[in-house]
């Protein structure tokens, strides 16, 4: 009898939970405010207790990723190597090296960026948990810093800043599953729409680029920055690496492989663009 | 000061999530110490402080942890979690020293697929894919070789406080 007012009484507390949780669901989908600024509130207590904490098991975390992602920084290393040596061949036969590399060096100092101003943010810390990719800079709205803001690197796209408090901002990674963006196929100009696929998986294009359209493996694409885009234009975002019709033989399927090393991200530039500027 | 303890328990988790087990990556997939809050919670005090315990330790993952995914998910999967691991270890006649370690394997996978198909539900893009299986294993297998340890200081939590012994002494 009081195993069964026990069960009763443990049942009655699960329901009460999961329709806390689903108003809880609820109150973020319909976007409210007092959602953000709990999730503000937590992380501006908790960001300084992490930090602490970071400060003491960096280096441990750093010696297991060491050792852990030892084939891939080999194979990685291997890679670099063999780039270096065809760069040392190339430069062999060019007769005009010289002139190639100020060309390089001016190009160099074309930023992708253009007039847009940047910031430059420092990545504290990275995915924590499953289920989401996201990234954390050490700047906020104190520095100028928007939601909505694209952040990029120095050889492309990484991400947009998805919330922000004062003094950090969380960028949510543009492979993460329903990261969405319009993209333009360079060598056509056609422009199609991406999404991300989650973790380790490549960028996905399932949009917008039509049978028709010649698509070669490593063909680069970029923001397509068309009306009510929410990035600029003719920001890199990653290369072909596989190609396939769609199931109902309407448009291609292309796998993107993203320019910027998300893996391995340790600073940032944040452009001062906001989607609806 | 059971609450005191709990909460210090929480916030210990959430820090070992955040910054020695989190960014650890295993086959793809993270481990995740704080769905080992409402196991030990269940498995110590049975499934009505499991999913107490897990529906706060979800909500406090959710503010600081799962920064891009809808906010009450974490809370609604862990308290599922809570309650079925306290209702499976109640079911369960003799106590052995395997039961804590079964229970938290198979309470971290349901905890991960209920937030996967609830996340699914609610339009979490990508969800229930091929690295679900990944997170499984990762996360079943570390929460159970941690399920010990984690035990002795859910019990510590749960000690009246006249009675509260130095951990080692338990």
């Amino acid at each position: 009898m009081a195993l069964s007012r026990r069960s009763g009484r443990s049942r009655l507390t699960l329901i009460v939970l999961i329709l806390s949780s689903v108003t809880v669901l609820t109150l973020d989908f319909r976007g409210a405010g007092v959602i953000d600024d709990v999730r503000g509130a937590a992380g501006t207590v908790f960001s300084p207790l992490e930090g602490a904490v970071d400060t003491v098991t960096n280096p441990f975390s750093d010696a297991w990723n060491g050792i852990t992602g030892y084939d891939d920084l080999e194979a990685e290393n291997e890679a670099l190597r063999q780039r270096l040596d065809q760069i040392d061949g190339d430069e062999v036969r060019n007769e005009d090296a010289a002139g190639q590399l100020e060309d390089l060096a001016e190009l160099e100092d074309l930023s992708f960026t253009g007039a847009i101003d940047t910031v430059v943010a420092r990545v504290v810390s990275g995915p924590q948990t499953n289920f989401e990719q996201s990234i954390q800079l050490d700047k906020g709205s104190d520095d100028g810093l928007a939601e909505g803001m694209p952040v990029v690197t120095e050889a492309g796209l990484v991400g947009r800043i998805v919330s922000i408090t004062g003094s950090r901002s969380v960028v949510q990674l543009v492979t993460e599953a329903g990261f969405d963006l319009g993209v333009r196929h360079v060598p056509s100009q056609t422009v199609g729409f991406a999404q991300g696929a989650g973790i380790g998986a490549p960028i996905r294009v399932d949009e917008g680029i039509g049978p028709s359209v010649e698509v070669e493996e490593g063909d680069a694409l970029t923001t397509s920055g068309v009306s009510r885009s929410i990035f600029p234009p003719d920001i890199p975002v990653g290369r072909v690496t596989s190609i396939r019709s769609s199931a109902d033989q309407l448009a291609q399927e292309l796998a993107v492989e993203p320019l910027a090393d998300l893996a391995n991200l340790s600073y940032v530039r944040v452009m001062l663009w906001e989607p609806s500027a | 000061m059971r609450g005191f303890r709990a909460a210090l328990v929480l916030v210990g988790a959430l820090l070992l999530q955040a910054s020695v087990i989190g960014p650890i990556e295993i086959a793809g997939a993270r481990p995740d110490v704080v769905l080992l809050v409402p196991v030990v919670a269940a498995l110590v005090a049975g499934p009505d402080r499991g999913a107490v315990a897990g529906f706060a330790a979800g909500l406090a993952a959710d503010a600081v942890l799962w920064r891009t995914t809808p906010f009450g998910l974490a809370a609604l999967s862990y308290c599922l979690t809570g309650y079925l691991v306290g209702s499976f270890q109640a079911g369960v006649l003799r106590a052995t020293w395997w039961l804590p370690v079964a229970a938290a394997a198979l309470g971290s996978a349901a905890g991960l697929i209920a937030f996967a198909v609830a996340g699914t539900v609610v339009g979490l893009v990508g969800a229930v894919s091929g690295s679900l299986l990944a997170m499984i294993a990762v996360v079943a297998i570390v929460n159970a070789a941690l399920v010990l340890p984690a035990t002795r200081l859910g019990r510590w939590v749960e000690a009246p406080a006249d009675r509260l012994l130095p951990l080692g002494r338990r």
